[in-house]
């Protein structure tokens, strides 16, 4: 499988799906014109690389200051995929760093953990 | 001639505390413009992070669903008619900040959105939560583009209930304000 990466820009995050080091980061802000748009190709790789993974250990990396609701709509998408391979049995741990002076990034996780099963290791994030 | 219309403009901009305002149609490149200015004069008056991504964040949702109405538009000379009625502003009033938003609405689609603005208006955080929550999962099965989510979501950011008002014209268009105080 090909990695997928994409720049941060100003209403879209950076985006690393990596299949070798079996690590997905998505990191910044998001709130494009279209978020749909701007997210399936990563769900769809997403989907894909779930269902090659086997025994691996996936790290999944969330530093988000800030999503629009479309685009938690979008992460939601993302985060359902990663689950239902989590309920498989598939080794996913996801990491969400947070600002402590932004409760924003922190409100999210605790919005997303209440859907998911999946463990959250919600960090504080370093200055960038 | 100009210079009586700064006037009296500063003037105006002064008495309701407007710090940012624009009219005209929202693209996504004037929306982040006036985004990132918004966020550099926020932080300037040393607001917290978390408060001026909350600000930011009603920002951004007014403005999108401005812009999501319009696309649920068939008609293009429509879209153009309420794209183009746009106006934002920002503004700071005693010790909190405003974020309104006007747009041209179809009179058969007030009642709905009324009802919405209504429903939310009359939820406690908890109820909101919950809320948002049902609605998050619907929006996302059905693909939805209204304004249930983005209204829920300011709701949850704000400092108290929305401030809100239909007015009908002639031609079977009203202009839709909408205040949300944070």
């Amino acid at each position: 499988m090909e990695q997928l990466s994409r720049e941060a820009e100003k209403s879209t995050p950076k985006v690393i799906c990596d299949p070798k080091d079996n690590y997905i980061l998505i990191k910044g802000e998001s709130y494009p014109e279209n978020s749909f748009e701007f997210y399936e190709p990563i769900m769809d790789w997403v989907e894909e690389y779930m269902e090659q993974v086997n025994n691996e250990n996936v790290e999944v990396e969330l530093s988000l200051s800030y999503l629009n609701t479309s685009s938690t709509k979008s992460l939601m998408c993302i985060l359902d995929i990663l689950e239902e391979a989590y309920q498989e049995g598939k080794d996913i741990k996801v990491d969400w760093y947070y600002d402590e002076e932004n409760e924003l990034s922190y409100e999210m996780a605790q919005d997303f953990m209440d859907y998911l099963e999946i463990p959250f290791n919600l960090q504080v994030k370093e200055e960038d | 001639m100009m210079k009586n219309i700064l006037i009296e403009l500063e003037k105006k901009l002064k008495k309701y505390g407007i710090i940012i305002s624009f009219t005209g149609a929202f693209t996504q490149g004037i929306i982040e413009e006036m985004g990132d200015a918004l966020k550099t004069y926020l932080n300037e008056k040393k607001n917290t992070k978390g408060k001026v991504y909350k600000i930011f964040s009603i920002y951004i949702e007014l403005t999108q669903n401005v812009k999501n109405y319009v696309y649920s538009l068939d008609s293009e000379e429509e879209q153009e008619k309420i794209l183009t009625s746009g106006v934002v502003i920002i503004g700071e009033s005693g010790d909190e900040y405003f974020v309104s938003s006007g747009n041209l609405i179809r009179n058969e689609d007030i009642e709905p959105l009324e009802e919405m603005i209504n429903k939310i208006d009359n939820c406690d955080e908890k109820e909101l939560k919950k809320l948002y929550k049902k609605r998050l999962r619907q929006d996302i099965k059905k693909d939805a583009k209204g304004a249930g989510l983005g209204l829920v979501d300011m709701a949850r950011k704000a400092n108290r209930s929305f401030d809100y008002e239909f007015n009908k014209r002639e031609d079977g268009y009203s202009f839709f304000t909408l205040t949300v105080h944070v």
